[in-house]
């Protein structure tokens, strides 16, 4: 999940500190230039591809004309409504499961009897590959957002859960004992130490929430919707539109990052200590 | 099982803060049996003394500095501080581990500020104590920043900057400077026994390292493994304030040897 590592084998390079910064910066702007390098070569084969006849339009349209399907698309009447629907479905299950994962999450981890006792079925839960879930959610709620948010729910709210409880499980001894010999209590073990130690690692599970809520509201459009974005590109293919369907996938991907960038920045700023800690 | 006699007469030596009455420690196994970390241990220990464990892993001498702080119950006997009997963590008791144990999301400062906080102390009335404490462990300047921004050996100076701004009459440390460079944990134990000294401070200080268990006690623990237990005590006549220069003094070698020789008969 962590795209600054990217960057670090860079910096592995022992050099005196002003010439590392130096050298950094230079490093940074070459790197730069050798992504923006990558993705027009990735871009220009697309193009070239069905220009050239080796593949067939109908597979895959050129990049140009999907950029023209997408200007259309986003300009057009009728994306605005599909759009609004998935980013609602989206929110709400990104934040239900979030909620949801953190308060199971911690009740699990600091009542071990509780923790005991329903493992096995949280263990089981989680071995369901959860799209299945899909139709089951449509004939429960209907086509409607609200089976869209629930698998949406389903689906982002494990990682979100197993890192809570692994993160707060993680604290070591020896950091529990310091708060000991200070007499904290347990509220001031929780609130003090077990969950600012454990964020960075709720915090991984929490980003990739949001990942899958996008997967989860849009597999459940598929399934069975009126509206929305997944709806839109499963009515494109049905039509053979390919490249109005590939138009709305980049929207897509261009939704995913635009929130993942979002809530990747929220994690910088919240949880500052991360990478001096790892 | 051990029994040890107590240096000094009874008559113009400090008060005893700590005293075990044959302390032991069993951990259970699963199979129903038990496994002895630490045999029956008598010990009294006076107030503003420096003393050091020493042993082998295995030897018992973490769990009886845990048993002492009350982090882990004994399965026999009390630890009596100041004569009745640890039951629970006391806050006149400062502990330090190998790892300085610092919250990455503090500063040095919130970090020192973090028993208080626990204690329910007003930040003001300890404010100006902890940076004087900070400035004593020569971090002064460094108040603001966070650990991963220090070196190993002034993450053990804020660590042990935490304990010693709540004023402890005991200072229970285990193996606090084991994880740093040699140069630097000999500028530490010489740092540490200054300030110790001066506020009279009662030290139980586990290392396994011999010749610092000597430099700075006044009584060297000698503990041997399985199982656990005390096999020796080393009285160290220096008195209380050193420099790394009795390394050089004879009588300093052979108390080191006095102590490999308790170790090497328990092999």
């Amino acid at each position: 999940m962590s795209d600054r590592t990217a960057t670090q084998p860079l910096n592995a390079v022992e050099a005196p500190a002003g010439a590392r910064a130096k050298r950094g910066r230079w490093d940074r702007v070459l790197w730069r230039a050798g992504t923006l390098v990558v993705t027009g070569a990735f871009l220009l084969l697309w193009e070239a591809l069905p220009s050239l006849g080796l593949v067939s339009e109908i597979i895959l349209p050129k990049f140009s004309d999907i950029a023209v399907s997408l200007v259309k698309l986003v300009t057009g009447p009728i994306f605005p409504k599909h759009f609004q629907v998935t980013l609602i479905e989206i929110a709400f299950g990104f934040a239900i499961a979030t909620v949801l994962g953190l308060v199971m999450g911690i009740g699990l981890a600091i009542s071990p009897p509780l923790k005991q006792l329903t493992y096995p079925l949280v263990i089981a839960f989680q071995s369901i590959p959860k799209i299945v879930l899909a139709p089951v959610m449509i004939t429960w709620a209907g086509y409607g957002i609200e089976s869209k948010i629930g698998l949406a729910v389903i689906i982002a709210f494990f990682p979100v859960l197993i890192n809570t409880m692994a993160g707060l499980d993680s604290v070591p001894t020896d950091w529990k004992r310091l708060m000991r010999s200070l007499r904290a209590s347990r509220t001031q073990m929780f609130w003090k130490l077990e969950l600012p130690y454990a964020a960075p690692v709720i915090f991984a599970g929490i980003k990739t929430a949001l990942t899958f809520a996008v997967t989860g509201a849009i597999v459940a459009e598929f399934v069975g919707a009126n509206a929305g974005m997944g709806y839109l590109i499963h009515a494109y293919a049905f039509q053979l539109r390919i490249d109005a369907m590939f138009a709305v996938i980049i929207a897509l991907s261009m939704i995913g990052s635009a929130l993942y960038f979002g809530i990747d920045w929220l994690d910088r700023r919240l949880i500052f200590w991360r990478s001096e800690t790892a | 099982m051990t029994s040890l006699r107590t240096t000094g007469d009874a008559t113009s030596a400090p008060p005893v803060v700590l005293e075990y009455k044959r302390v032991a420690k069993t951990y259970p196994t699963p199979q129903g049996g038990g496994i002895r970390a630490l045999n029956p241990v008598e010990l009294s220990i006076r107030q503003g003394e420096f003393i050091t464990l020493v042993g082998p892993s295995g030897c018992g001498k973490s769990t009886l500095l845990n048993i002492t702080a009350a982090l882990i119950p004994s399965s026999e006997g009390d630890v009596l501080f100041k004569g009745s009997p640890m039951v629970q963590p006391d806050r006149r008791v400062g502990v330090m581990f190998q790892a300085p144990v610092l919250f990455p999301w503090r500063t040095v400062e919130k970090n020192v500020l973090l028993p208080a906080e626990i204690g329910g102390l007003h930040v003001n009335s300890i404010i100006e104590r902890v940076r004087s404490v900070l400035d004593l462990v020569g971090l002064g300047e460094f108040r603001q920043s966070y650990p991963s921004q220090l070196s190993g050996g002034m993450q053990q100076r804020t660590a042990l900057a935490r304990v010693l701004a709540y004023d402890p009459e005991i200072l229970l440390m285990d193996e606090p400077f084991g994880a740093l460079d040699e140069f630097t944990r000999e500028a530490m134990n010489i740092e540490l026994m200054r300030i110790v000294r001066q506020s009279n401070i009662t030290v139980l200080f586990v290392t396994h390292n011999i010749p610092e268990a000597v430099f700075l006690a006044d009584r060297v623990i000698v503990m041997s493994p399985r199982p656990g237990r005390v096999s020796g005590v080393v009285d160290v006549p220096f008195g209380p304030l050193r420099s790394i220069e009795i390394m050089r003094d004879p009588k300093f070698t052979e108390l080191v040897f006095q102590v490999r020789a308790i170790l090497g008969e328990h092999e």
